[in-house]
């Protein structure tokens, strides 16, 4: 791979990963396992990566934003995630700071097309 | 789907013991439907193997686990720092306990509260020394380990090398166990309830009753702390061992221990021999008999050495083939 693609892999992936929190919960108000919702967010458009999306899922629960129990389901044990009440309050806030950076970016870059 | 279960294995061993078998699990039926979606209900070893090198190395998914970005020996290299602690350790262990026993049998050392003193205080002073100086060479090596280094390492990987999966075969018999429990707990009973009645009761040809004391009472009175405390530990053991239903590496450790303690228990009573007090009042068909235990004695506590050292050994053994991490064997 050239540097030139490398790093634009990597400014990508920088930029999803940062996204990937308000992804993770605004696709939980009801109860998914990690690999249904990875196919969930990947289904609208946004690539997620699974070795990244499981430890995510962790560190959300244990910061409370997400509870999750096992399921039984076709003879596998599955681990599924849900919204808390606090991860609730988290997304809508997350979700206004996301409104606004949406808007002041798409600002700037129109003054870039301006320009 | 062999492939995916050693995988989720090695990346789980790597992590903090307190989620291992939740993230193992969890992994491993992450993998297997990622594997029907693309493949079909089997995929090839190939497409497996092609699957999981996407997925990324063992060491930098576990990496992505840890709350922490910043470590002082990083799941990468964890494995092969607890494997290097435990051999090391261990030999010097051992190596350090036999000098420290033919130092003291050199010395004509008695005794056995300057014989546990001297293990203990060489044991502690060059364990800490040992685990210092290798947690420290690790810790170097995390630190300026060039990152270009781990990232070829990570594109040369290849899944058909990870470990196998550990087999859980040492499960635990429970009779064995309760029989031993049973056994130690009416030997603790005897040695302080009985001790200074225990011995040979002889009727002589004119019905007179004579006793051969087994322990002499002063020199037993010297033996009994110890002896007890390698009884209630060893019924620890076996009760711990009921109760975790598996053999693990600490128990194995906790065995080694016990034996090693029992070993120089031993060798002390080959060398004060506190057995068997004979009195002027005994018959001389008696005293022939008591000469005769005596000098069975030495076999008897052979016998008894000899299978405290295939003990130790056998336990090194089954240590030596524990995979790093996962407590289990290969």
């Amino acid at each position: 791979m050239e540097p030139e693609e490398k790093l634009l892999e990597n400014l990508g992936g920088e930029l999803r990963r940062g996204v990937q929190v308000l992804c993770v919960l605004s696709q939980l108000q009801n109860a998914a396992y990690g690999y249904t919702l990875g196919q969930k967010i990947r289904d609208q458009g946004l690539e997620v990566d699974h070795n990244t999306l499981y430890p995510l899922l962790r560190r959300l629960e244990k910061s409370g934003l997400l509870e999750s129990f096992w399921k039984l389901e076709e003879g596998r044990q599955r681990r599924y995630y849900r919204l808390t009440q606090s991860g609730r309050e988290v997304l809508d806030a997350l979700q206004g700071e996301w409104e606004r950076m949406v808007q002041a970016v798409s600002g700037m870059l129109e003054k870039k097309e301006e320009e | 789907m062999e492939l995916i279960k050693r995988y989720a294995a090695d990346v789980s061993r790597r992590i903090w013991r307190r989620d291992r078998e939740d993230i193992r699990q969890e992994l491993e039926t992450a993998l297997m439907d990622e594997v029907e979606q693309r493949y079909g209900p089997e995929g090839s070893e190939e497409q497996v193997v092609e699957m999981l090198r996407e997925y990324g190395h063992p060491g930098t998914v576990a990496g992505r686990y840890q709350d922490e970005t910043r470590y002082l020996i990083g799941p990468r290299i964890f494995p092969q720092y607890i494997r290097t602690l435990k051999i090391i350790l261990l030999a010097a262990g051992i190596g350090l306990v036999v000098s420290q026993v033919i130092s003291l049998w050199g010395q004509g050392a008695t005794n056995p509260a300057v014989w546990a003193g001297g293990l203990l205080r060489i044991l502690y002073g060059a364990g800490l020394r040992i685990f210092g100086g290798i947690t420290l060479v690790f810790c170097l090596f995390e630190r300026f380990a060039e990152p270009k280094d781990l990232e070829e390492e990570e594109e040369e990987w290849d899944p058909r090398t990870l470990p196998p999966v550990p087999g859980g075969t040492e499960r635990v018999r429970p009779v064995g166990h309760v029989a031993a429990i049973v056994f130690l707990g009416v030997a603790l009973f005897l040695l302080n309830a009985l001790g200074d009645s225990l011995g040979l009761i002889y009727w002589d040809a004119e019905g007179t009753r004579q006793v051969v004391g087994l322990f002499e009472h002063t020199r037993l009175a010297v033996y009994r702390p110890f002896l007890n405390v390698l009884l209630g530990a060893s019924i620890l053991y076996h009760a711990f061992l009921l109760a975790a239903g598996q053999v693990r590496s600490w128990t194995r450790l906790a065995s080694i221990a016990i034996s090693g303690a029992t070993l120089a228990l031993v060798l002390l009573l080959w060398r004060n021999r506190p057995f068997f007090v004979e009195t002027p009042e005994l018959s001389a068909e008696l005293l022939s008999l008591v000469d005769a235990m005596e000098a069975a004695l030495p076999v008897v506590l052979g016998v008894l050495f000899l299978g405290l050292l295939w003990d130790i050994g056998r336990e090194i053994w089954h240590l030596s083939r524990i995979r790093p991490g996962s407590g289990r064997e290969k």
